[in-house]
């Protein structure tokens, strides 16, 4: 059987904890090619570079927040899979969020199904 | 948490030595048995289902019965039923005190009562205590006398102590209250909670709890001194009981934020009118702030 390609995704978030820890369960579990950033600006960055199927991204973080960060990825593609996953889900970050074209909205901390949800549902 | 209060007195007042603290309180905790465990002895739920629910508590910041009532896996009535067998083995501690020959029966009995009566423990508070519900047991604990966002204190602590249990697997006991003063903490995790009803918070800690609590929320071990992601892991559980707080009171239609978390060595709680609560746990005392 042909290997297929690995799903690319891009975590966004300033805590070294969080990426650690998802970057573990989306290689081992998901069979996932990682690519992390560490603040919203490097996500921007590194999304133009990278291209990945999925985002998961962060709100709070130093130099760029992560709905700024949504709004200029959804700006450079607008068929961005993008995935907020922040400690702060509030209804009005939630409504922002959606209305900045956020594909889903996970409130930290997260769990493995939620994770296989978001995933699966992006690539239905 | 009875076990962790009464334990606490009966070594401030020397009827107990920490060794032989440490001792009862691990011989009880072998013998202890949550709510879930009892559910599946009743035959009410199954093991997956208990797993379930202890993950939604770690998000919805409820206790276990009432989650499990919510989602249709157990009746009011038998969540009552488990509590109550709860309740009896409140006297644990006192059997293992007794049976490891530290003191005898009326001895117990006597530290006990004297432990009801120099904390004016009513027989609702002394329930509290051994039911483990922590929102009154901060409530008769902490009196923040005049203090003007006392509810709001009183409510973010519950909420960390309830963390506390829920990603350390710890039984936190308040030691005290007192308005902090303006000394450097070995370390200091701040983060401010902006809004309309929002907090500056911060926890102070040594070096040692630094690594304890980063090692217990991450699963991780750590290295002997502070490094940037045991840093990283600590401030990160300040970050997620802000987040719950924040996402509770949006609940009740208050809209919160959160600001960066800051990690400082030396440096003093930068807030003037704040409170300390000193929390103890296994691995050593944090101090939270609230302002």
């Amino acid at each position: 059987m042909m290997g297929q390609e690995k799903r690319k995704v891009l975590i966004c978030d300033d805590s070294m904890f969080i990426r650690k820890k998802l970057r573990d369960l989306l290689e081992t579990e998901f069979d996932c090619e990682v690519v992390e950033a560490g603040n919203g600006q490097e996500g921007i960055t590194s999304y133009d570079q990278t291209r990945p199927e999925v985002v998961f991204m962060d709100i709070v973080m130093p130099v760029c927040d992560g709905l700024s960060a949504l709004q200029e990825i959804k700006r450079l593609d607008q068929a961005a899979n993008v995935v907020m996953l922040s400690s702060t889900g509030t209804s009005a970050k939630l409504v922002q969020a959606l209305k900045l074209g956020a594909n889903n909205f996970i409130q930290k901390p997260y769990d493995r199904e939620q994770i296989a949800k978001a995933i699966s549902s992006i690539h239905k | 948490m009875f076990s962790q209060y009464f334990g606490q007195y009966l070594l401030d007042k020397g009827i107990l030595s920490a060794t032989q603290l440490q001792a009862v309180l691990a011989e009880e905790a072998s013998v202890r048995v949550k709510l879930g465990i009892l559910a599946i002895d009743a035959g009410y739920m199954t093991p997956a289902e208990v797993e379930r629910v202890h993950e939604l508590q770690k998000r919805y910041d409820k206790r276990f019965g009432e989650l499990a009532i919510e989602r249709g896996l157990l009746r009011e009535a038998e969540v009552a039923r488990l509590l109550e067998v709860q309740s009896q083995r409140y006297l644990q501690l006192s059997q293992a005190i007794v049976d490891q020959g530290y003191l005898s029966l009326q001895q117990v009995d006597e530290a006990l009562s004297s432990y009801k009566e120099d904390n004016r423990l009513s027989a609702e508070n002394l329930d509290a205590l051994i039911k483990g519900d922590i929102d009154e047991i901060v409530r008769f604990s902490l009196d923040f006398g005049e203090v003007e966002n006392a509810t709001c204190y009183q409510n973010y602590t519950a909420l960390l102590l309830r963390n506390m249990v829920r990603f350390l697997g710890e039984t936190p006991v308040i030691i005290k209250r007192q308005s902090a003063e303006d000394k450097p903490y070995s370390w200091l995790i701040t983060q401010q909670i902006e809004g309309a009803g929002g907090l500056h918070t911060g926890l102070g800690l040594n070096e040692d709890v630094l690594l304890a609590l980063a090692e217990r929320y991450s699963g991780d071990d750590m290295p002997a001194v502070v490094d940037a992601y045991a840093k990283d892991c600590a401030a990160e559980f300040l970050n997620l009981t802000n987040g719950i707080f924040c996402v509770n009171a949006s609940n009740n239609s208050m809209e919160l934020d959160l600001e960066l978390q800051h990690v400082e060595q030396q440096v003093a709680f930068p807030e003037k009118a704040a409170e300390e609560i000193v929390l103890r746990l296994s691995f050593g005392d944090i101090s939270l702030l609230l302002a």
